[in-house]
């Protein structure tokens, strides 16, 4: 089943657009990267997704059903999260609080027990439930940020740049943890700068340059193509 | 003696509190300086001072009334002096505010005139003395009626649900939509409440003054300010505590500095507080920080 189809899906900041013409799906349980050098509008795609951007043109649907011109408060409780860039997590708010916020679109009984499953999953932040968010390392920011996304319940998680600024003992959970997500039945988005981990654990890939999607493959096909080795992964041309 | 002075000075104090309460909550969520706050406390005086006289209501249904006027201001002033104008422009509502402040304030004029009016006794004046200090049966009242707002609106804002999005709102637009909140929902919701509690405080400013009138909305947005900055911008508890200690600054300066102008004494604190602790003494934010 396809769990979001873009298509032809124009986008931008005021008058400037940022995003043309873009085309990208995602079917259900899949791992999807999506790489492009700075400023190449991979963030704005995930904010257009999300509802925290208008499109001006094109349509986003999600399961079947257009949602491109829903609020981003409506969109969260379609069952779609967004981790956004530099882990926008509520700093003067708890770890606990934070996990609650991330259940703020539900209001069914087991939202107790969602929060002690991602205290279970993160044994840092258990430690730390009772404690102002902004005291947290980075990489446990980052972990609360993807575990806030997760109480929401969401069918599809859209990750923007999860590793950025983690030490390489984090970046690896991070990226174990995508993988016991996808086990779990998640549709994950994934847009990383570390594009050789980010290929390795796609299912599916995009490259986008200047807002438009140039290259798309399985994760393995992209990981061979000597213009991404060249300009995403560092290395000369063999 | 000190005991009476301090008591006096909570007494002044809470009711600072109750209207930074508005203007720290105002602030949070919209990072905006609110102009009207003073305005609608003056309002919630009227209220409360027109349904005692004409409704012949006791002092619980003045309170109730002023509340629920004065949150009903809130809605027209978000819909009227914040919506129409441009986020992008970050004076933009600084002025439209402004401009509601001058538009109720001669309305209040027209339709009352400019004169003090005269606050109708509610509440039976008894004196109670306990030891050296005499507390009034309206200080008690109003010191209740101030304390119990302050902690139910604490609990609030740190237990509710509603609480927690408002919280996350006033630190990040963006990141509370992406966990669903309606931002601008939860704006109206801050005004309703924020402007309930400062027409509380004006029919209390009635009780206390035994007079009330349309210009006494400048005296409470100052001192309103004042405490919202000594509390830290946005800080609720900080705003709370922070009236209290403005009003027994303010008190007690006066009985033993033996200044007949204790607003000598706000403005010193304001001076200093700018210059040495801009995040407020709970710190929080400046202006310019989001
Ligand atoms: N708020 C904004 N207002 C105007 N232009 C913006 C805004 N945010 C981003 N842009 C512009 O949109 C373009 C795409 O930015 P975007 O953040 O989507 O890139 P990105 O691919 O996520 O880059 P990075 O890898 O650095 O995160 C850039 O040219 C950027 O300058
Ligand atoms: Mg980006």
């Amino acid at each position: 089943m396809t769990m979001l189809a873009i298509h032809n899906l124009r986008a931008g900041y005021g008058k400037i657009e940022v995003l043309h013409d873009v085309e990208m799906k995602i079917e259900q349980g899949q791992i999807v990267t999506l790489i492009g050098a700075n400023g190449a509008g991979k963030t704005t795609l995930l904010k257009t997704v999300s509802g925290l951007i208008r499109p001006t043109a094109g349509a986003i649907e999600f399961e079947g059903s257009g949602i491109a011109r829903r609020p981003a408060h409506k969109i969260v409780g379609l069952g779609i999260s967004h981790v956004p860039e530099g882990r926008a997590i509520l700093k003067r708010m708890t770890v606990l609080d934070n996990l609650r916020m991330g259940a703020y679109v539900r209001g069914d009984s087991e939202v107790e027990r969602d929060i002690g499953q991602v205290l279970e999953r993160f044994p840092a932040l258990a430690e730390r439930r009772d404690q102002m968010a902004a005291t947290l390392s980075g990489g446990e920011q980052q972990m609360l940020a993807i575990g806030r996304a997760l109480v929401a319940r969401p069918r599809l998680l859209l990750l923007d740049e999860p590793s950025l600024g983690l030490a390489p003992k984090f970046v690896t959970r991070i990226f174990l943890t995508l993988r016991e997500l996808q086990q779990e039945g998640k549709t994950i988005l994934l847009v990383e700068q570390n594009a050789r981990q980010a290929l390795q654990v796609a299912d599916h890939a995009y490259v986008m340059e200047r807002g438009r999607i140039v290259l798309r493959g399985s994760g393995q096909e992209l990981l061979k193509m000597p213009e991404v080795q060249r300009t995403y992964l560092g290395q000369s041309a063999a | 003696m000190i005991y009476q002075q301090l008591i006096n000075g909570l007494m002044l104090g809470a009711s600072y509190s109750l209207v930074a309460i508005g203007y720290t909550l105002i602030f949070g969520v919209l990072n905006l300086l609110y102009f009207a706050h003073g305005e609608v406390f003056m309002v919630g005086a009227f209220v409360g001072l027109y349904l005692v006289i004409y409704a012949g209501v006791d002092i619980y249904g003045a309170l109730l009334g002023a509340m629920i006027a004065c949150g009903a201001l809130g809605i027209v002033a978000v819909f009227v002096a914040v919506r129409p104008v441009s986020k992008d422009r970050p004076l933009a509502p600084l002025i439209s505010t402004i401009g509601l402040t001058i538009v109720l304030q001669n309305l209040a004029v027209y339709l009352i005139g400019g004169r003090q009016l005269a606050f109708p006794e509610t509440i039976k004046q008894q004196l109670y003395h306990f030891g050296p200090v005499t507390i009034s049966s309206v200080q008690i009242f109003i010191l209740a009626v101030a304390v119990t707002l302050m902690v139910l609106l604490w609990l609030f804002i740190e237990r509710s649900k509603t609480g927690r999005a408002i919280r996350a709102t006033a630190e990040n637009h963006e990141t509370a939509a992406l966990l669903g909140v309606d931002v601008n929902r939860v704006v109206l919701i801050t005004f309703v409440i924020g402007s309930g509690i400062a027409g509380i405080a004006g029919v209390l400013d009635g009780l206390k003054n035994s007079s009330i009138s349309p210009f006494m909305g400048l005296g409470a947005a100052v001192k309103g300010l004042i405490v919202m900055l000594l509390g830290g911008l946005g800080n609720v508890p900080g705003a709370m505590v922070a009236g209290l200690m403005l009003g027994m600054i303010e008190i007690l300066s006066a009985a033993y500095i033996g200044t007949t102008e204790r607003d000598f004494f706000s403005f010193l604190i304001l001076i200093l507080i700018l210059l040495y602790k801009p995040t407020g003494l709970f710190g929080t934010r400046t202006i310019d920080q989001r």
